[in-house]
């Protein structure tokens, strides 16, 4: 019997079948039987260091550009349509639920977003993962906004439906000197990953907000808002 | 045993073992809500809600006693809610409408009954209106009520389907004032 395994493995007693699989075992043990074991960690790691160093090694993914958007061009997610319409400098916009203390120095920079929820299910716009969590203006000290509220009826922190384009004024809080009318700002616009969870973490998310888009606009200065222009003293 | 038969045995098994992953009742089933269906003009009971839908409607301006108004594509229900047993922590707080894998929550735009406090056993009328995009007509919805916001897995729901076909078209509607709940 002891004879016969020996053959079966070696292939090269009488009692050799002859196989190919024996014939081809052959060439495998010949060659690991001069390697000591010992060695043969290491060359797998050489392999392996080996094939990741030609893909690139530890050097850094070149991550996605980042879209410049002319004015006024639209910036499409995976959970809202984004584009910024115009901005406006204005003294304070209780209105649109953004206070500033003039006597701090402070003003309110507002900016008019058409903002569409392309998702499934409302959303809510004042939100740090959605439409305010987004939009991030990096020249302010404070670049993030402080309110949202619909244009038309001045609805404050407005739910964003599925399918249903809205005109969103954001509004940050600002110190008077950081922005003069005429001047350009840049708005960063990022995109957020869907996390879907399950067993410990149940339920969806949206995550990991990546600066995804850059846009400009020019700032008008308002004044104390175009109400008070309009009705003037009285 | 024949080799084939193991072969045979093992592949059947294996065959089963995926069926049986596939029939498995997925999250769908055993986290679902309990149901109470609802019917319009009839009194729907829910573990704590109770809810008469008393009519659905569709119109393109839309308005409240407070002077809002909008247009747009509207769906509108007129509801009288109360609490059975308790006011505590009990609102309208879903109020959720599905149209074609797609959901709407009722708008926080015009005075409504959404986010509404239940009064126990003092019932408050009024409406709670949805908006939905352009061209969303004669499909299936379904409205779901439930006195808690959010995550209603294995709780209790009041729930109405329909064609939004069915539905009457207005031109305009004011929505019904909010009134009573004893506040």
């Amino acid at each position: 019997m002891a004879r016969r395994y020996d053959d079966a493995v070696t292939g090269t007693g009488e009692g050799s079948r002859g196989t190919r699989s024996v014939r081809d075992a052959q060439w495998l043990r010949a060659a690991t039987d001069r390697v000591p074991t010992a060695w043969i960690p290491g060359i797998l790691t050489a392999v392996f260091l080996g094939a990741a160093a030609a893909f690139g090694g530890l050097e850094a993914v070149a991550a996605p550009p980042i879209a410049t958007l002319e004015p006024g061009e639209t910036h499409v997610n995976d959970m809202l349509s984004i584009t910024v319409e115009r901005a406006v400098l204005i003294d304070s916009f209780p209105e649109a639920g953004a206070y500033a203390d003039p006597d701090k120095g402070q003003r309110i920079l507002a900016m008019v977003v058409t903002a569409e929820n392309v998702w499934d299910r409302p959303v809510q716009s004042m939100s740090d993962t959605s439409l305010t969590g987004s939009l991030r203006v990096p020249g302010l000290a404070d670049p993030v906004p402080v309110a949202a509220a619909r244009l038309d009826d001045g609805t404050n922190k407005p739910w964003l439906q599925p399918g249903m384009p809205a005109e969103i004024v954001v509004t940050w809080r600002i110190s008077a000197e950081e922005v003069a009318a005429g001047d350009g700002i840049t708005v960063e616009i990022s995109d957020f990953s869907l996390q879907r969870g399950q067993i410990v973490f149940s339920g969806e998310t949206w995550v990991s907000p990546v600066v995804a888009a850059r846009t400009s606009v020019t700032v008008t200065d308002v004044g104390a808002g175009a109400d008070a222009e309009q009705s003037g003293p009285s | 045993m024949k080799p084939w038969v193991v072969w045979a045995v093992g592949v059947t098994l294996l065959v089963v073992a995926w069926g049986v992953t596939k029939v498995t009742p997925g999250a769908e089933l055993t986290e679902a809500s309990f149901v109470t269906p609802a019917t319009i003009g009839e009194r729907a009971l829910g573990s704590e809600l109770a809810l008469t839908i008393d009519e659905v409607v569709i119109a393109s301006t839309v308005s409240d006693s407070r002077g809002w108004t909008a247009e747009g594509q509207w769906l509108i229900v007129d509801l009288q809610m109360s609490a059975q047993t308790t006011e505590e922590v009990t609102s309208l707080s879903t109020a959720i409408l599905t149209v074609d894998g797609k959901m709407y929550q009722a708008s926080e735009r015009p005075q409504s009954l959404f986010l509404e406090s239940l009064g126990a056993d003092i019932v408050t009328t009024g409406s709670v209106a949805f908006e939905l995009p352009a061209g969303a007509d004669s499909q299936a919805a379904t409205l779901r009520f439930a006195p808690k916001a959010g995550d209603v897995r294995l709780d209790s729901v009041i729930e109405l389907s329909f064609d939004l076909g069915d539905l009457s078209h207005e031109r305009s509607r004011e929505l019904r004032p909010t009134v009573g709940g004893g506040l």
